[in-house]
């Protein structure tokens, strides 16, 4: 599944670390998302999309879309 | 989900370690083996004591085990999902190849290839732990790598 985790939270210039805090997950799993090597639950992409203020779609993609 | 996620770099070298953090999850372990290590010398050096005695003897280590388990349990429970799934892979890796390596000793001891070998009688307990604990590092290392 792809993603603009990096590309949103750089705007907002949080860290990794600063980003899995307001998720409540390790710096680990924000950069496995990132790069695409870990695809996040449905309740933890919801979480995401509280902390941007922006749909999961407009988030997360699936592949081949 | 917990908000104040358990970091498994916590417990393992490096770094982030922390002896407490060890020491909440490990402590159980521990006594686990000194309970085994003073029950086998009991056992050893007691061959005259009552049958019931020794048996309760010889399984008390399963308490402190249990203990460990729950432990073990309670910390997968804090972590955040992603490092759950690395720790459950890890720990499946490390049972399902020590069931492997017993089962494949298992077979060569039926055939006679372990005799006159310290292998000829199963692993034992501490083999059986050393072999889980090795598989455990290696797979965690291997799964670790694969989401960095």
């Amino acid at each position: 599944m792809k993603n603009r985790l990096r590309a949103l939270r750089t705007t907002k210039e949080w860290s990794q670390s600063d980003l899995a805090e307001k998720l409540g997950v390790s710096r680990q799993t924000v950069n496995a998302i990132e790069t695409e090597r870990y695809d996040p639950s449905l309740p933890l992409a919801f979480k995401v999309s509280r902390v941007f203020k922006l749909p999961i779609e407009e988030i997360f993609e699936p592949d081949g879309q | 989900m917990s908000n104040n996620p358990i970091f498994p770099e916590s417990v393992q070298p490096g770094r982030h370690y922390s002896f407490a953090a060890d020491m909440k999850l490990n402590a159980w372990a521990i006594v686990a083996v000194m309970v085994a290590v003073l029950a086998r010398w009991l056992l050893h050096h007691h061959a005259d004591w009552p049958g019931l005695l020794r048996s309760a003897i010889a399984l008390t280590p399963l308490l402190p085990s249990l203990l460990y388990v729950q432990s073990i349990k309670r910390w997968i429970g804090g972590m955040d999902e992603m490092q759950r799934r690395i720790q459950l892979e890890a720990c499946l890796f490390a049972t399902t190849g020590t069931v492997f390596v017993t089962t494949a000793l298992s077979l060569l001891e039926g055939i006679g290839v372990l005799q006159h070998s310290r292998l000829q009688q199963g692993l034992g307990w501490e083999g059986t732990f050393a072999v889980i604990i090795l598989l455990y590092v290696l797979a965690n290392f291997i799964v670790n790598r694969r989401y960095r």
